[in-house]
């Protein structure tokens, strides 16, 4: 079953812009593929499942050519450890995925290419094929490497609201549409909640709660901002008391599961797959897994509105060429990229694996993602929450933003485990992740 | 004449000067005599402690000295690190934490190697199924076993809280306690660390001369007496041994237990100083200031090691030991 979607007339201007455009581009395209060579590509290891049958497609489009691919860690110290190592090294790939966390920083250490001659190159991919929210994820806006960009995003991920039916229909309750609140939500999230005396055996919801797509989007719809003029972080303001004391009150009930709690259930989407769980927050990417681990029916909503603002936290993984790419292989990594994002090229069969919206504004309303067979069924909900995305500040340094990761764990193990006030918490929180940032731009960022 | 000619030994035997010690034949040098022979054979192990040991302390002592986060160059800064690290309520509460955890993690280890050991040192029916279960745990790696503790611990389906349901007692959320997440650590070192010991005691045990037990049996002696009076004493330079070995395993093999299960949490209760170093030096890339953590650890370590096995003076011929 699939659910065809009234198109938003933005898109179907895109879509109409860029056709033309992609066409003319296609056929230029089409003249200088390469006959041989091999590209080196690093990909995370979640990754890899849904990638293989891109590079195999694309071997098969280009014969003579071989893709050697490497897994990178899925994490983000792991990821940024390895890449480093293999820059002091000499041993990068040809072309490398990153975190939005680390454009700035990936720049800096030379291990990304600025991304500009590619899209400068005349081939079909320039600097507005791409969705531009998720594009400036990776606009270096400070330093040495200020104005260029440092990835390609390869999905045009929002956080959405995933839903076991079953647990729906066994208690009676309506499925979440578009006029939910966050207050509707903890109600439904309460009824669904089961319990045996103290322990939590189902979660109504799971949502990570220091992750910065969650608690961004609430501040955002308070009408406030994370960081103020100074690029310091503001986590004694109304909005960010108000934002975290509604989640942490839900995980002190028993009724949110947050990251600890999560862990403890083997997991977000495993333990929404097993049934522990009857909502969770989570994005296209992790679609794949939950459709492999999950046996009864379920779908998804939009994030329902905080004080009358519906807000949603956006972002995507991205790719890039690496210095040495560009420097030995430059041709075939332009021609690889340039096939990946087309319809017909990498982004049909990415997008066919369920793990990818395209970060193509023209293929958001594309029949090779919104016609799949369901779960999900209700796949207008990935595109059309883009609009109200609410993105992590991109001047954030990747150093500091490991800190403030660890630091809203605490705070949130200090009100949860000890019940300090959450003013309090955050207090100490703000106290150290601003320590760190100080000190991690008075070193360059 | 045709006496055969004696030689002086014969001579001196029936002289009955065979008492006096006669030189040793002078025998011909072995091949395996030469410092040729003994370079190879120490060779490869000097070459091994010298790449994985000596250079990685040394590089670490002078990575102290500096400021580096593997991406600008490395930066002198003195003895800035070291400063740091008493204005540091982390680092502080990390070593705090070690102590604490060497505290529940060593005593128990010897304490329950030293009796293990004593009652499977006997011999009856089923007796070596006994050992084999005690010494299970040495072969298992040190992240499986946190894992599987891991699910031991879990409040809704682990074995713990189920057997505690069973007898009506709601346990503690034990990982995600401030109270009860250390000593829930604890218990998994200890546990790991326990074959090794009972190994040792055993080897012991076995060395102490049976003459001696049975002579305290005929005196009367009780197995409390005997325990006391004879087997402890005997075992105390291996009990020093499995002390030091415990010490040097916990502070090391901790990072493992304690990184899967609790990452440190929570609210800092399990932050014991690897767990930290990894943070500052892995996630935070502060590769100077984790480098000058590490050789505070390197020195408690090398002070405890001393305090627990003192270097003795080597003995020459004739001198006691």
């Amino acid at each position: 079953m699939t659910n065809k979607f009234s198109l938003s007339r933005r898109s179907v201007l895109a879509g109409l812009a860029a056709s033309p455009f992609a066409l003319a581009a296609g056929s230029q395209f089409a003249m200088a593929q390469p006959t041989s060579g091999t590209l080196s590509i690093g990909i995370l290891d979640w990754a890899e499942t849904g990638i293989k049958p891109v590079f195999a497609a694309y071997e098969a489009a280009r014969p003579g050519v071989k893709i050697d691919y490497s897994i990178l860690p899925g994490d983000g110290p792991g990821l940024r450890q390895a890449l480093l190592s293999r820059r002091l090294a000499n041993k990068l790939p040809d072309i490398t995925y990153l975190a939005d966390i680390f454009a700035t920083q990936f720049a800096n250490a030379q291990v990304t290419a600025d991304m500009r001659p590619f899209l400068n190159s005349g081939g079909p991919i320039t600097m507005t094929s791409l969705a531009k929210p998720f594009l400036d994820q990776y606009l270096v806006t400070s330093g040495p490497n200020k104005d260029g960009i440092f990835g390609l995003p390869i999905g045009a991920d929002t956080v959405v609201l995933y839903y076991n039916k079953k647990h729906f229909d066994e208690a009676g309750i309506p499925y979440p549409d578009d006029s939910w609140t966050f207050e509707k939500q903890i109600e439904v999230a309460t009824q669904l909640t089961q319990k045996n005396g103290s322990v939590t055996t189902r979660y109504g919801l799971a949502a990570s709660v220091p992750w910065h797509a969650t608690y961004v989007p609430g501040i955002e719809a308070f009408g406030d901002t994370l960081l103020d003029e100074n690029n310091m972080y503001k986590l004694q303001t109304e909005a960010a008391i108000k934002v975290f004391t509604m989640y942490w009150d839900q995980v002190k009930a028993g009724v949110l599961a947050s990251s600890p709690q999560q862990t403890q259930l083997g997991g977000g989407y495993q333990a929404f797959g097993a049934g522990t769980v009857s909502m969770l927050q989570s994005v296209r990417a992790l679609t794949p897994l939950i459709r492999s681990v999950t046996t009864d029916d379920w779908d998804v909503a939009l994030e329902p509105t905080i004080n009358g603002v519906r807000k949603t936290g956006m972002g995507s993984i991205a790719q890039a060429i690496t210095p040495q790419g560009m420097a030995n292989n430059q041709e075939l990594a332009f021609d690889y990229l340039n096939w990946f994002y087309s319809e017909d090229g990498g982004m049909k069969i990415l997008a066919a694996g369920y793990g990818t919206v395209p970060p193509v504004e023209a293929l958001y309303t594309s029949p090779i993602w919104t016609d799949l067979p369901g779960p999900p069924y209700d796949n207008r909900v990935f595109a059309e929450s883009i609009q109200y995305g609410a993105m992590n500040p991109t001047s954030i340094p990747a150093d500091v933003q490991v800190v403030v990761d660890t630091e809203l764990a605490k705070a949130e193990e200090a009100v949860v485990l000890n019940n300090v006030p959450v003013a309090d918490a955050l207090k100490a929180a703000e106290a150290v992740i601003n320590e760190a940032m100080a000190r991690v731009m008075a070193a360059g960022g | 004449m045709g006496s055969t000619l004696l030689s002086k030994t014969d001579t001196a035997d029936e002289a009955g000067l065979s008492a006096i010690v006669r030189p040793a034949p002078r025998r011909r040098s072995s091949r395996t005599d030469s410092p040729f022979w003994a370079a190879l054979f120490v060779g490869p192990n000097v070459v091994l402690f010298t790449v994985f040991m000596l250079i990685p302390i040394v590089w670490g002592l002078a990575l102290s000295l500096f400021d580096w986060n593997l991406i600008y160059e490395p930066r002198f800064v003195g003895l800035d690190n070291y400063v740091a690290l008493l204005n540091d309520a982390r680092a502080v509460n990390s070593v705090s934490k070690t102590v604490y955890l060497l505290v529940l993690g060593v005593v128990p280890t010897v304490f329950l190697s030293f009796v293990l050991a004593v009652l499977i040192n006997t011999s009856f029916p089923g007796y070596s199924v006994f050992r084999t279960m005690y010494l299970l745990p040495i072969v298992i790696s040190l992240v499986a076993s946190a894992v599987l503790w891991k699910f031991m611990y879990d409040p809704r389906v682990g074995p713990i809280a189920q057997l505690l349901g069973f007898f009506g007692i709601s346990g503690p959320n034990w990982l995600q306690d401030t109270t009860w997440a250390m000593p829930a650590l604890s218990l998994v070192i200890v546990w790991l660390r326990l074959p090794l010991g009972i190994i040792l005691y055993l080897a012991a045990l076995q060395q102490i001369n049976p003459q001696l037990l049975e002579a305290a049996e005929i005196d009367g002696a009780g197995p409390w007496a005997k325990l006391r009076h004879i087997i402890w004493p005997n075992v105390m330079p291996v009990t020093l041994l499995i002390l030091v070995l415990t010490l040097r395993g916990i502070i090391f093999d901790s990072f493992d237990i304690a990184f899967v299960m609790t990452k440190g949490g929570p609210l800092n209760s399990t932050d014991i100083l690897a767990v930290y170093i990894y943070d500052l030096a892995f996630a935070q890339l502060r590769l100077g200031y984790a480098s000058a953590l590490s050789t505070v650890l390197f020195v408690i370590v090398t002070i405890l090691a001393l305090v627990f096995n003192p270097p003795r003076r080597r003995p020459t011929n004739g001198d006691p030991v």
